[in-house]
């Protein structure tokens, strides 16, 4: 019998107590949410046309591949793909000697990779009332000249205008020096092989 | 069966694209630019109580649309602002954590090898914070030959709590040389090859990873001995 009344008492003891506990527990716990929840656009995807003029060979077209990754507003990585052919040279159009190079030869190809840095980031006024978003950029970086037969290591330097048609399509102008060593004339020499494109590049 | 393909494609769709989250400024106001970085000016500010959508992110910056129009928003402003459901925004600065628990690291490395410049691209796996692999693919244009290697290695990182973590590893792959010139006698061919790694990796900041390293390759030749080359490499990472 006392057994059993301790009981209830133990029972309504634990329940009160529970009770009390609910009562003065502060609920401070506020959610929170991650800003992963939102959609990354950090990659831009770019294709770009132009001249590239070859130490020696003349001025040819180029076309270009590009893909970068910003690392914040500041800096970027590109990776890049280029293709030009080469002309003739003057020795070649003026002794009427064989030519030096055959045709897959003249093929031109780089690909590398550089750092991007957005020096001077804002508005660019068309009218009065009209702005649009820009920035100019400068990049240094390397990768490789695969031209008349052999493959070189190449420096690129260079800069980069963009204007920014939407907040995900970019217009860009680019002026760019591809430095590289050939030996087609038995001495090795270093050339400086500028290029100036237009291209387009979209957000994802 | 046509609804049923559709349905599936927009549950599928759903789950690829993050939807835009509907939120309201609790702080006093926020400032939104007109493009997403500091150069660009405050055009429109939000102020306490408003409405503004958030509809995706790049680099540090939120893209928002307010008043039927799309503004950028500073990523530490984030702290500013609630979801409809009362939910605040955890905004860190400090993503080590994130290094830390990295599972992906994608990088490009210029450097020296042996005497020749070199530029390699890897990709790695971070098996757990201490063990990773990596494949790299490397390529080196010297004046006598250019040389292609392709590597499968394993790295320790003993320290993999430090912001300046070092690490070593080896590694094993192969070894494409081609002769430039006619004077020097190098064969054409594919050679073995096997390599330790010593080097450093240091965490900037976000997802960046910068990595400095010296490589002692053994290539194994068809001749007599066996030749040792040595690579310097400095370079970058971004992890995933």
């Amino acid at each position: 019998m006392e057994a059993w009344i301790q009981r209830v008492f133990l029972i309504l003891a634990l329940a009160a107590g529970t009770a009390w506990a609910q009562q003065v527990e502060p609920d401070i716990s506020r959610d929170v949410i991650s800003e992963d929840i939102l959609d990354s656009e950090n990659w831009l995807f770019g294709v770009k046309a132009g001249v590239l003029s070859i130490e020696d060979f003349g001025s040819s077209a180029l076309a270009a591949v590009q893909l970068s990754y910003h690392i914040n507003e500041d800096f970027y990585l590109m990776a890049e793909y280029a293709m030009a052919k080469a002309g003739r040279t003057s020795f070649e159009d003026l002794s009427g000697a064989a030519p030096l190079l055959t045709d897959s030869q003249r093929e031109w190809r780089y690909y590398g990779g550089h750092v991007g840095y957005m020096l001077l980031p804002g508005e660019a006024f068309l009218t009065q009332d009209f702005a649009m978003n820009s920035g100019l950029a400068l990049f240094a970086g390397a990768g490789n000249v695969d031209f008349a037969g052999d493959k070189v290591f190449a420096l690129q330097l260079g800069s980069q205008f963009r204007l920014y048609a939407t907040d995900w399509l970019a217009l860009e102008l680019t002026f760019s020096d591809y430095i590289f060593d050939t030996t087609i004339l038995a001495r090795t020499k270093s050339t400086h092989n500028l290029s100036f494109a237009l291209g387009m590049a979209v957000y994802f | 069966m046509r609804y049923y393909l559709v349905l599936a494609l927009a549950l599928l769709s759903c789950s690829l694209f993050a939807a835009p989250v509907a939120v309201k400024v609790t702080g006093d106001f926020v400032n939104l630019h007109s493009g997403a970085g500091r150069g660009y000016p405050i055009v429109q500010v939000a102020i306490k109580g408003e409405a503004l959508v958030l509809l995706k992110r790049r680099t540090d910056w939120v893209q928002v649309e307010f008043k039927q129009q799309h503004y950028w928003l500073a990523r530490q402003d984030l702290n500013q602002l609630e979801t409809t459901d009362k939910q605040q925004f955890a905004v860190s600065d400090e993503r080590f954590a994130a290094f830390e628990s990295r599972s992906w690291e994608m990088g490009l490395l210029f450097g020296d090898f042996n005497g020749s410049s070199l530029y390699q691209l890897s990709l790695s796996y971070v098996v757990n914070p201490y063990i990773q692999t990596e494949l790299a693919v490397g390529q080196a244009n010297g004046d006598q030959a250019d040389n292609l290697s392709a590597e499968l290695s394993m790295y320790l990182s003993p320290m993999p709590h430090w912001r300046i973590s070092p690490y070593f590893g080896i590694g094993g792959g192969v070894l494409r040389t081609t002769a430039r010139t006619v004077l020097v006698q190098t064969p054409d061919g594919n050679n073995s090859l096997a390599s330790a790694e010593f080097g450093l990796r240091y965490y900037i900041s976000r997802n960046f990873i910068a990595r400095a390293g010296y490589r002692r390759s053994v290539i194994v030749t068809e001749r007599n001995d066996n030749e040792e080359i040595d690579t310097w490499k400095l370079g970058f990472s971004v992890f995933f």
